[in-house]
Parts: C-alpha cells; sequence; structure tokens
C-alpha cells in the first residue's frame, strides 16, 4: 500500500524534473527551446507518468477487493449449509430493524407535508390536571389578538351530513377560521381556500374539499368551484380543492368557514360563542412567525395566560398555555412504545449477530489450516482480517437484501403502531433513508459479527504450530470454545432481557383482558348518526324522531333492546360537566363527571347493570320532574359510604341548567375512555331531556350483530331516509380495536423474543455439539474406565447449564436495570414483577437444557473403542 | 516461451533500477534528475535511464521506507523534492548489493562455461 500522496505534489515534482534537466542541457550549449523539448522528450509522457502514480494505489485496492470477495464467495459456495443458515439468522435481524425503523422514520423523521412543518404549534390550555385542553373561544381571540409570535388558527373536528346528490354521505370534516389555511402554509390546489370576506353573513358559507372527496363523490371535475352543495341540511358553496397530500386534522375530507371569529359549538351552531370563556370545544394550531423561537412563544403564551387569569379570573382548565410541537401533538403516547421496540429489534440483531459469529468461529477452527498457509505464505495479520472481513460483510450484504424482502412483506400490520391519523393518506414505505439505514446496519452488523472471529483466527498462534496441530483437545481449541462459550452467554442474556420484556408485556395485556369493560359487548351492535340542525331545529323534533326509530328498530325479529347514548363506550374524547351536590359544599379539586345521554333502554341494551334505584323509563320525559343516574366512581367521590339514590344534583351547561335533578339510581362503572385507565365519575342524564343532534344507536341482537345490520339501517331509514348512517360496529369490534395498539406491541415484541430465544437455543446446541464432537476421545475414554451413559449425559447437560445459567443470571440483572424504560406501557404489573422474571429464567434454563440434551444424548451414545481408535 | 522469457528480463531490470536509485543516494541526498543522471553518468552512458520510469520506482522505494523524501532546493536554486537513503535502505542495499554480485558471478560462471565447451 502506497501512502497517500496529493496529485498535485506529483506533477510539481515532475515539472522540477523536467527544468532541471532543461537547465542541464542549457548548460551543455542547447538553446532554451532545444533544451525544454529535449527534457521533455527524454522524460517521456508525463500525464501518463502521473496516471501511472495515481492508478498504482488505486489498483492495487481494488484488485484485493475483487480478489477477497471472490475468494469469500467460493467460500460461501462451498458450504451452503452454513452460509443459508448466517443470511437467514442476518435477515431476521436486519428485517426486523428495517420495518421497525421505517415505522419510526414515518413517525418521527419524515416531515410533515406543510412548510416549515418545525414551526406548526398546538396551542393548549393546562390546568392542574397538566392535561391538555383546548382553548375557550374568548381565551383562543385573546391569544390570537395579543400574540405576536403566533399566528393561530382554530378548528373544530366535525363530521358532516352530505346531501344534493343522489346518495346521502358521512363526511369527517372541520369548521376552521379563515386563517387556518394560511397557518398550515398549504394553498388550494384548483379554486382557493377559505377568506375572511367569505364570512358574510347571508351569503353561502364556503367550503373546501380534499383531493379524495373531490375525485370520488365529484369525479373530478374542475366545474365543482362554485357548486352548490347541502352539508348537514345547509347549502354551501364549493370554493377550492386541496392538493392530494393535505388532509389535516386527521381524515378531514372537507373543510368550512366559521360562521364567526370562532368554530360554532356542534349543539349550537346559530349562536356566536365567541365571548365564552367556560366551554372548550376546539382545537388552535399556531405557526411561529419569523424570527420566535419556540421558547419565546411559550414564555409569551404564560404571559397572555397569566394576564388572561389576571383579567378574568381562574379558568380552571387553562390557567397555563402550553405549545406542543404538531408532531409531538400527532405521535403522542406513541413515542414511548417505538423506541420500546426498537430497542428490542437492536437486541435481536445483536443476538443474531452473536450468532453469526459463532458459526464463523465454528467453521474457523476447521479452517485453521487454510489460515496457517496463507500466513505462512506471507499474509500479514491485517491481511487475514481483512480477507475475513470480506466474507462477513458480503453475509451481511445478503441478510440486508433478504431483510428488506422480510421487511417489505411485514409492513403492512405495523401501521397500527401508530396513532390514527398520523399519517395521513401516507402509507409506510421503505424510502431511500429507511434502506440507508439497513444498509449501514447491515454493514456494521457485518462488522461486528466478523471483526471477533476475524481477529481470534488470525490471532498469535496462527503462525507457530497450527500446521503440527491436528484435531485433538488441544490448547487452540480450547481457546476458541471459550470465546464461543462467552458469546453464547451473551445470547442467552439478550434473549433473557427480551423474554422479560416481552413477558412484562403479556402480563399487562392479560391483566388488561381481565378488566370489566362494564358492559356486555357480546351481540350489540352499534351505528352512529347525527341529524342536522336543518331538518330537526328543535329538541322535541329530534326526541321524536329517535322515539319513533326505537320502537321500529325494537320490532325487528331478533333484537332483544334497543336504545341510543350521546357516546359509546371506549372512545376517547371528552364530554363532560361539572356538577353540584344539594347539601355539599364545592371544592375546586373536585372532578367534572362525564355527561351522557341516553334513552332508557341504553344500560339494558348494552347490558350494564342497574347497581341501586331504577333505571330511566318513558316517562323520564322533558316535561316530568328532572333525573339523573350516576355511576359507581361518582357515587363514590361525591357520596362516600352513602347512598346517592333520592339526594339532587345540579349538572352545569346542559339542558337542565339551573334544575336540580333527583338521582334514581347507581350503574355498573363502564370504560368510557379507555381499558387502562379506571374509569371515571359519569353521569347520565334521559335522552328525552337534552335531545343531542349526534348519537349512536345501541341494539342488543339474539344472532350475530352484523347480520342485524341492514335490517337496522333500513328502520332507521324507514322513519327518515336522507339519514346517511356510519360507524357500523359491534361492540367486540370496539373493545377489540381499542385494545389493539397494545395487542400488536405484545404480540411484536413476542414475535422478536421468540426469535432471540431460537436463535439462543441454536447456539447452546451449536456450541454444545461442537464440545462433543472435541471430545468424542475423552468420553471414550470415560465411558471405557466405566462410566455410563448417564454420567456423560449428565456432563455434557451440566455443560450446557452452566454456560447458560451465567447469561441468564447476567440477563435478569440486565432487565432488570432496562425494563423501567417499560413503564409507561405496562398495566398492571410492576417493572420487576418477579413471577415474570422467575419465568424467563424457567424457560431459558429449560430449553438450555433441551438444547445441549441432543449432543449429550449423542456423546452417550459413543462407543468407546470406536472413540479410542480413531485417529 | 517467447513471452514467458521478456517478463523476466522486465522484472530482472526493474529490481536493477532500484538497486542503481539506493545505491546513487549512498553519496548524499539527490533528486529524481540528478538521480537518472548520475546512473547514466557512473555507467559510462551505458545505462539509460526512462526518466518516466524513475518515478514509479521512486514511489516504491519511500512506500517500502527504504528511502524518505522532501522538498528542497537545487544546487540553482529550483525548487525539487530531494530523495534520502533511510537506515533500511541501506542495509537493504546491502543485503541486495551480496545477492546481486552472488548472482552475477553464477550467472557469470554458467555463461563462461558454456561459452568454454
Amino acid at each position: 500500500m502506497f501512502r497517500r500522496r496529493a496529485g498535485n505534489d506529483f506533477s510539481a515534482e515532475i515539472q522540477a524534473h523536467i527544468a532541471l534537466e532543461a537547465e542541464r542541457l542549457r548548460a551543455d550549449g542547447l538553446s532554451q527551446a532545444d533544451a525544454e523539448a529535449a527534457a521533455r522528450r527524454a522524460f517521456g509522457n508525463p500525464t501518463a507518468a502521473e496516471e501511472r502514480y495515481y492508478e498504482s494505489g488505486r489498483w492495487m485496492w481494488w484488485d484485493q477487493v475483487s480478489r477477497d470477495s471472490q475468494y469469500a464467495l467460493r467460500m460461501l459456495r462451498r458450504s451452503p449449509a452454513f452460509t443459508v443458515a448466517a443470511v437467514l439468522t442476518l435477515a431476521l435481524g436486519i428485517g426486523a430493524n428495517t420495518a421497525i425503523f421505517s415505522v419510526i422514520d414515518a413517525a418521527l423523521l419524515r416531515p410533515l407535508p406543510y412548510p416549515q412543518p418545525d414551526r406548526l404549534v398546538m396551542l393548549y390550555g393546562r390546568g392542574q390536571s397538566r392535561e391538555n385542553a383546548e382553548l375557550s373561544p374568548a381565551t383562543y381571540l385573546d391569544f390570537h389578538r395579543q400574540s405576536r409570535a403566533l399566528d393561530l388558527a382554530g378548528y373544530r373536528q366535525s363530521p358532516f351530513n352530505v346531501t344534493g346528490q343522489d346518495r346521502p354521505e358521512r363526511i369527517a370534516g372541520a369548521v376552521v377560521t379563515p386563517d387556518f389555511f394560511g397557518v398550515l402554509g398549504v394553498q388550494a390546489q384548483l379554486g382557493r381556500t377559505l377568506t375572511p370576506d367569505l364570512d358574510r353573513p347571508g351569503a353561502a358559507r364556503a367550503v373546501v374539499l380534499s383531493y379524495a372527496l373531490w375525485q370520488r363523490r365529484y369525479g373530478g371535475n374542475a366545474d365543482v368551484l362554485g357548486r352548490q352543495i347541502v352539508l348537514d341540511g345547509e347549502p354551501r358553496t364549493v370554493v377550492g380543492v386541496m392538493p392530494r397530500f393535505f388532509q389535516y386534522p386527521e381524515e378531514s375530507e372537507l373543510w368550512t368557514a366559521a360562521r364567526f371569529a370562532v368554530p360554532e359549538h356542534i349543539l349550537r351552531p346559530n349562536l356566536d360563542q365567541s365571548n365564552i370563556r367556560d366551554s372548550h370545544y376546539f382545537d388552535t394550531i399556531g405557526r411561529l412567525r419569523p424570527g420566535f423561537s419556540l421558547a419565546q412563544a411559550q414564555a409569551e403564551a404564560d404571559t397572555i395566560a397569566r394576564r388572561l387569569k389576571q383579567q378574568y379570573g381562574s379558568n380552571e382548565e387553562a390557567d397555563n398555555a402550553a405549545l406542543v410541537t404538531l408532531r409531538d401533538d400527532l405521535i403522542g403516547p406513541a413515542r414511548p412504545a417505538l423506541m420500546i421496540l426498537l430497542g428490542a429489534v437492536g437486541l435481536l440483531l445483536l443476538i443474531a449477530c452473536a450468532n453469526v459469529a459463532n458459526i464463523l468461529l465454528a467453521r474457523g477452527a476447521a479452517r485453521q489450516k487454510e489460515i496457517a498457509v496463507r500466513s505462512a505464505l506471507g499474509a500479514g495479520r491485517a491481511r487475514l482480517v481483512r480477507q475475513f472481513l470480506t466474507e462477513s460483510i458480503l453475509l451481511a450484504a445478503a441478510g440486508g437484501v433478504l431483510g428488506v424482502a422480510l421487511a417489505y412483506a411485514g409492513l403492512h400490520p405495523l401501521r397500527a403502531l401508530l396513532p390514527e391519523g398520523m399519517l395521513g393518506s401516507a402509507a409506510l414505505t421503505l424510502d431511500p433513508r429507511v434502506l440507508a439505514f439497513t444498509t449501514l446496519v447491515s454493514l456494521a452488523s457485518g462488522i461486528l459479527f466478523g471483526l471477533f472471529p476475524a481477529l481470534h483466527l488470525s490471532g498469535a498462534r496462527a503462525l507457530d504450530g497450527m500446521l503440527k496441530e491436528q484435531g485433538r483437545g488441544s490448547s487452540g481449541g480450547m481457546r476458541a470454545h471459550r470465546a464461543r462459550s462467552a458469546l453464547v452467554a451473551i445470547e442467552v442474556a439478550l434473549a433473557a432481557v427480551l423474554l422479560v420484556g416481552a413477558g412484562l408485556l403479556i402480563r399487562s395485556f392479560s391483566r388488561l383482558l381481565a378488566v370489566s369493560e362494564g358492559f356486555q359487548a357480546e351481540r350489540v351492535l352499534s351505528l352512529r348518526l347525527s341529524l342536522p340542525e336543518a331538518r330537526y331545529p328543535g329538541t322535541a323534533d329530534r326526541a321524536r324522531f329517535v322515539t319513533r326509530t326505537l320502537e321500529s328498530i325494537a320490532a325487528l325479529p331478533g333484537v332483544g333492546s334497543a336504545a341510543v347514548v350521546s357516546r359509546l363506550p371506549l372512545n376517547p374524547g371528552n364530554s363532560t360537566r361539572s356538577v353540584d351536590i344539594k347539601g355539599r359544599t364545592s371544592t375546586p379539586d373536585d372532578p367534572a363527571p362525564d355527561y351522557l345521554v341516553t334513552s332508557p333502554d341504553y344500560f339494558r341494551a348494552m347490558g350494564i347493570r342497574l347497581l341501586r334505584g331504577r333505571a330511566f323509563t318513558e316517562r323520564d320525559d322533558a316535561s316530568a320532574p328532572p333525573v339523573v343516574l350516576v355511576n359507581q366512581s361518582m357515587a363514590r367521590v361525591f357520596w362516600p359510604g352513602r347512598n346517592p339514590v333520592g339526594d339532587f344534583v345540579m349538572v352545569g351547561g346542559c339542558g337542565n341548567e339551573n334544575d336540580w335533578c333527583q338521582v334514581v339510581g347507581v350503574v355498573e362503572d363502564v370504560h368510557q375512555h379507555n381499558l387502562d385507565q379506571t374509569p371515571r365519575p359519569a353521569v347520565y342524564v334521559p335522552y328525552a331531556r337534552d335531545p343531542w343532534p349526534f348519537m349512536v344507536f345501541v341494539v342488543r341482537t339474539s344472532t350475530e350483530p352484523a347480520a342485524a345490520a341492514s335490517a337496522v339501517q333500513s328502520a332507521i331509514h324507514s322513519i327518515d331516509r336522507d339519514q346517511p348512517l356510519y360507524g357500523v360496529r359491534s361492540m367486540e369490534e370496539v373493545v377489540s380495536a381499542s385494545r389493539s395498539p397494545r395487542r400488536v406491541r405484545m404480540l411484536l415484541l413476542s414475535l422478536f423474543a421468540a426469535l432471540a430465544l431460537a436463535l439462543a437455543c441454536v447456539g447452546i446446541y451449536g456450541v454444545m455439539a461442537y464440545l462433543v464432537a472435541q471430545r468424542a476421545h475423552e468420553i471414550g475414554i470415560r465411558m471405557a474406565l466405566g462410566a455410563d451413559r448417564k454420567d456423560v449425559l449428565g456432563l455434557i447437560v451440566g455443560q450446557g447449564l452452566k454456560l447458560s445459567l451465567a447469561g441468564v443470571a447476567a440477563g435478569l440483572l440486565l432487565a432488570a436495570g432496562l425494563s423501567r424504560f417499560l413503564s409507561t406501557v405496562l398495566y398492571g404489573v410492576g417493572t420487576t414483577d418477579a413471577p415474570t422474571f422467575v419465568g424467563v429464567a424457567a424457560l431459558l434454563i429449560a430449553l438450555a437444557a433441551a438444547a445441549s440434551y441432543l449432543p449429550a444424548w449423542r456423546a452417550s451414545r459413543v462407543d468407546p473403542v470406536t472413540a479410542l481408535r480413531a485417529e | 516461451m517467447a513471452t514467458q522469457d521478456d517478463k523476466e528480463q522486465l522484472a530482472l531490470l526493474q529490481g536493477t533500477l532500484d538497486l542503481l536509485i539506493l545505491r546513487t543516494l549512498v553519496f548524499g541526498p539527490q533528486h529524481g534528475q540528478g538521480i537518472a543522471r548520475s546512473i547514466q553518468l557512473t555507467s559510462n552512458d551505458e545505462l539509460l535511464v526512462e526518466h518516466g520510469a524513475l518515478y514509479p520506482a521512486l514511489q516504491r522505494l519511500e512506500a517500502k521506507g527504504w528511502i524518505r523524501a522532501a522538498w528542497g532546493a537545487s544546487e540553482n536554486n529550483r525548487k525539487a523534492r530531494f530523495y534520502t537513503l533511510t537506515k533500511s535502505g541501506r542495509s537493504h542495499l546491502a543485503d541486495e548489493t551480496t545477492r546481486w554480485q552472488r548472482l552475477a558471478a553464477a550467472i557469470g560462471c554458467v555463461l563462461g562455461a558454456e561459452g568454454g565447451s
């Protein structure tokens, strides 16, 4: 190898040479011109000389690489079983890493599809609960006016009934303030977005369509601009179509201008809410203005929040302001789970590398002669190491290619790891960044698993004695064996860490399965409907529609009971009301209970047990004395140790404001948000008293609920055929969807742990089998001297166990240190859950015994005579 | 057969050039042109060094650590790259000189014997 020297240094030398030669020739009497020409002639072609200089360095390098690769390929072809095993092992490790990284790439690395996406933030209020809360309309407007650091826009996600063409359709969308598109920095692809002057009273409100909706419902015709469409019974004018990528907030397909300075409330669409301070119902998105950092904007928001508190008094939910970057807001709680999985696949890859290093060492033992010959012929240690590394990098590259194929096949289910709406319409892909990551990982693992055996095999003993050394249990063999044992112990330790992680998640999930939902999900069908204000303006109209519809559903064959509720269980979201209890002084710490509106049969249809008192009846209508039901948690918090039935409560912000309502019963707690959250206090109000325009029908059937779905739909359409039904799901689906993120995480981690376990077992088996082969002679002697088969079995299995015990002990210690990173995704188990740790230890030891049993059994079949005669 | 002979001849020449360069540098540091000139003069113009071929040889010797190079000024105050014999270069030269002399003597013997009969 030539030392590197700059090319221009070399050409300077040539120039100096020619000049010196010309000088000499001139001294001999030639003219200047002749001397220079002669000097050049004598030198030959300087460019050619330079090229020769360049290439000598480069070609030598390339030549060696290509020779190494050819040799490596030949070696790999010669032992196909080894090659296939190594490539498959690596493909599993690299594939798992690629797949998980593609999710991380999509969630955390790929830029959001807006200009300068890092400057987009969500503005929330934050009270004592430290939870992000929406701003009230008046607070939003105060921030909008006072902030120097932020451009702000408000939006409320809302489904719309789109009619006016052949079929009614339910479409997710948002009511937005006009600056919404400006804040996100996205222009319309066709037409324009919303502008403030479109907010003229009297004129039809403007609506902007998503690309997908435009294609699907309006055939992608440009003449859609200016067309009138009917949203919730009210005509609107289409003014623009957004680009294909634009889908914010999640799933939205149309955006309509707010009627007032803030989005209107869904229950009071005709009321200007601009001065309301105690209701929070829409989100605020902002963009940092040029020159302001997130920290500056946060400081300013704090100042504004403090000023507002002084001016208007405490506003519980929003005494403080919190800025959250849009990305953090979107990814939310999925981030720790992703990091855990990334850690898990990292460990899996390490195990795969240890396993391949192990096979390489075993193979190296067989290649010692070849190594000795090569070094005797003058290959230096560096040269040998390079040869081995070429082989391992080739293996890793093959594993990488196969791994990418594996990752591609497994990509689809991984979407469940991300919150809905995180990706929009974009899919998980193996984009160039993911592929670059894979290349890097493959290369790194090639070096990782190749370097140790390479250094080991090319070590000091390569030169002396190896030629002489023949198979018998010599010191060199023992040295390799120790290295391999260490590798296997490391594998077992890493597998133990993964198993503990998987075990903790499995235990969490089984705890979650044991949680009672609070209702009976079997054979319950749910479907959504919302009644447009324009068609059903009065509460009495809505109440009548619901009563008639429920009657016609209940008349269907196979239907046990039917009801409506304002919000289904297991649906994250907020609808809370503050309550006052007659004869009890409220404290600021009182929780605001969940507020649910139900028709009388809801508890029967859903299978929610009534614990005290009575449920609602048909007689609890708008004209009757107002009544409520409370759940167990509410009873516990507000009436500790007492029976609430008969007491009176006042429920704020609903149709019964300023009425004392009598508590007529207590029902079982229902998991209204999530199975892993303790149920919150809840108060139920009869539907007839507060007929919400949007509702969920709940129908208990005597057959498979899906089979009843179309009959129920036609029963509803027989009352009003213009109302689109959506979200038709059985309650079992709802329950399973609510468990889905945990299930996916648990299954993935279990899969990785199982792979790790399998690899570790193969490792143990390999080392023990090799050991038995090495010690066949010794075993023969032992048996000739009277050791029976049981002794030999015990000897070998004991060795295998000793090896894995060290690994298990180290692994459990490591796991105890690492498992605290799991705490955010565990449910109902501690991070040092004893049964998990004991179980993992038992499992590993049992499998280690099993993996060494086969070689041991083979050893016990050794025929002493043959063994002694060999060699 | 003929081509094989050519190759051997070339290889021999290459080795010889290395030896001659090392030998020239025994008298002190010298630049490339000086080395070429000096070989030509001391061999009574029998040996003509192709200047272009000189540099790869110098490069090779430098890489092997037998010579060292540094920029300096020629007698006419022109910037040139001067090569110096290293210690290991000196001992290599001694070995190679012995080898060369033995080889030359042996070849001489064989050729002489053949010529005599």
